[in-house]
């Protein structure tokens, strides 16, 4: 069933993806990111059983939870919030359809490097995903916007990892380590807030 | 009982009772010390066959430790590096009583050391990556603490170090499936591809060694110290590790003049950029990208027994580092800032200090009669043996650092007017008695290597195929 969904899942993540990229709001950016995790969901529970793929969806929201969250108690986040030109959007736009570009031209290539096995759905969402991560690093210096960055590499990573190995030891670290990073966000997003204050 | 129930397990608990004191700064510094020393010298005298007698009672300490179906496992040859890092760990615990850090310095120290451990223990040992990239998460709230702003260099240290965790398990793939496939197969090609970035980004390889001098000048340089001497050596222990197992990689002959070439690079880069530094934290940071360029230098010139130095080197740079991290930090508490014009004149105000500072820079430089000097000697002459250029390169990054320790002690001794400066001693006993200990020790081990340095050869155990030949 999960098979037949791939190309959903595939686009849910590109579109989620995309709107983290270009729209610099972090209520958006939080609910793209959880909706996102739904299609990384999909995408790993076509090679994993079901009870460790929806380790992906609850750590996911958990996190999306804890950004959430955060974001809510710090009033001056959304005071930074300055109206954008739309020169960066365009920008961004730009950049993101370029990466998408490269990687529907690059797809053959890259999917010879893996076992054939591997379904297309996951090996296109993985590269989107990390391609559009890494843009959004080399495009902030934001440490709520590059957290977010990070945990879209890690994963666009996870999903290929998943089709590659399944282990419950390498659910739980990776787990540990996507949830690490998100409490090195709200750290920073604290850190930030307590300055902005003083 | 197992080794990594007390190496592992044992120092992550007492890093939660750190945490429950922290706000007892005192205690928590000579708790946490004795326990790391505790552990440091329990690891370097602990039996070779794991059975442990103690009178009438005897018991075997099992080397594993199975969790979620997975081992960690440390047997006698992993002990020498354990006792060397928890040795270390004491030392900056030690340290930190005497600045304004974090209280939550002694438990995360101990919590990033036991995890790092735990990451050179587990099998299979790829999984290691994540447990580093733990160990990196937890090591941030050290860099960047409460109170301070997010800087970039934090943020790019974030972003190199998990950047490589993808690349490592994903080379790790590589490689299991390698073992079963033909020499002459394309999997090679692209494993060491991963394999090196992946590394190239743990290790600070130029271009993606920016954030080193950039948390050498934002954050505490104590801290710093600690992060740059601990977690390089984890992941150069690691890439041995690899090296060690896979015989394909063992055996590649431009595998060691790759690392030669990268290390040579990195001392090349980091000498220069340390030659024209205007700030003692940066420079910390460029010393740092240098002892990591000899350290692959080293392990480059394996064939030629560079794989002892490697091991040698290790207390000489920690030396180093204390040295130099503890009298800058000292020094901080007194200036505005650690640029170099913000310490002119500091060297008559604060002999010991600034001496301090110069001992540990010329140590790490290469200076004869210091600590580090006899064991650069043999990478310098070893690494002329192949390449007498590279040689010459190397000479050029080490003149890097030597060329900034004359430029401080310059400025340091500098008079700001027309008015004889007169000396004046303004630290307390209490800072002195540190700094003198550790300059002589520092004289010690380059004047007597040979009653030290050996036992450090140790560290090797760990590994079943030295010395590495192509």
């Amino acid at each position: 069933m999960f098979l037949k969904l791939g190309h959903v899942a595939f686009i849910l993540v590109l579109l989620t993806s995309f709107s983290i990229l270009l729209l610099r709001n972090w209520r958006i950016n939080v609910i793209a990111l959880a909706i996102q995790y739904l299609g990384i969901f999909f995408l790993v529970a076509i090679n994993w059983p079901l009870g460790m793929a929806i380790i992906k969806l609850v750590v996911g929201w958990m996190i999306c939870a804890v950004l959430g969250t955060t974001c809510m108690t710090i009033k001056s986040l959304d005071e930074t919030e300055e109206p954008k030109p739309l020169s960066s959007y365009f920008f961004r736009g730009f950049g993101g359809l370029l990466i998408m570009l490269i990687i529907f031209a690059l797809m053959p290539q890259v999917q010879s490097i893996f076992p054939p096995k591997i379904p297309q759905p996951i090996i296109k969402a993985s590269i989107m995903l990390i391609g559009i991560g890494l843009l959004q690093l080399g495009m902030t210096s934001k440490p709520f916007y590059v957290v977010i960055g990070l945990l879209t590499i890690l994963s666009g990573f996870e999903i290929l990892h998943s089709a590659l190995e399944i282990s419950s030891l390498l659910a739980g670290l990776l787990a540990g380590v996507n949830m690490g990073l998100a409490l090195v966000g709200v750290y920073f997003l604290i850190k930030e807030n307590n300055e902005a204050s003083i | 009982m197992s080794t990594p129930l007390i190496w592992i397990a044992l120092p992550l608990l007492f890093a939660l009772f750190l945490a429950l004191i922290q706000t007892k700064q005192v205690l928590s510094c000579i708790l946490g010390t004795l326990f790391a020393f505790s552990l440091a010298l329990l690891a370097a005298f602990f039996p070779d066959n794991l059975i442990v007698d103690l009178g009438s009672l005897t018991f075997e300490v099992n080397p594993n430790l199975n969790i979620m179906g997975r081992t960690l496992l440390i047997n006698t040859g992993n002990l020498p590096f354990i006792s060397l890092m928890y040795f270390f760990t004491g030392l900056w615990i030690i340290g930190s009583g005497w600045f304004k850090l974090s209280n939550w310095f002694p438990p995360m120290s101990f919590s990033v050391v036991a995890i790092l451990i735990a990451a050179l223990a587990v099998e299979p040992f790829l999984y290691a990556a994540l447990l580093i990239e733990l160990a990196v998460l937890l090591s941030i709230p050290l860099l960047s603490p409460y109170g301070e702003k997010v800087s970039t260099g934090v943020l790019r240290f974030l972003i190199f170090q998990t950047l490589a965790l993808p690349l490592i398990l994903l080379s790790g793939w590589m490689l299991s499936g390698i073992e079963t496939a033909p020499s002459g197969s394309p999997l090679i090609n692209q494993a060491t591809i991963l394999l090196v970035l992946g590394f190239a980004f743990w290790l600070a390889v130029f271009p993606f060694h920016t954030w080193v001098p950039m948390i050498g000048q934002t954050s505490h340089p104590w801290i710093v110290s600690f992060i740059l001497l601990i977690l390089p050596n984890t992941m150069l222990m690691f890439a041995l590790m690899f090296i060690d197992r896979y015989t394909w990689l063992r055996v590649i002959p431009e595998l060691y003049d790759t690392l030669r070439l990268i290390g040579t690079l990195m001392i090349v880069i980091g000498g220069i950029f340390a030659a024209f530094q205007r700030h003692l934290g940066r420079a910390l940071g460029f010393a740092a990208i240098i002892e990591t360029g000899f350290c692959l230098l080293a392990i480059g010139l394996s064939p030629q027994g560079g794989m002892n130095w490697f091991s040698m080197l290790m207390l000489p740079r920690a030396l180093a580092y204390w040295l130099w991290a503890f009298s800058l930090s000292e020094l901080k508490k007194h200036v505005d800032d650690l640029s170099l014009d913000s310490v002119s004149s500091a060297m008559y105000a604060f002999p010991y200090l600034c001496g301090g500072i110069i001992v540990g820079q010329l140590s790490l430089a290469g200076l004869p009669l210091l600590a580090s000097f006899p064991i650069k000697r043999m990478i310098w002459f070893s690494a002329a043996d192949p390449d007498l250029l590279n040689a010459i390169w190397i000479f050029i990054g080490s003149m890097g650092l030597f060329i900034f320790s004359l430029r401080t002690l310059t400025h340091f001794t500098a008079s700001p007017g027309k008015e004889k400066q007169y000396w004046k001693i303004n630290e307390s006993i209490s800072v002195i008695v540190p700094i003198a200990i550790a300059v002589i020790v520092i004289f010690i081990l380059g004047l007597l290597p040979q009653l030290f340095l050996p036992r450090l050869l140790n560290i090797l155990n760990a590994f079943d195929h030295f010395p590495y030949l192509p």
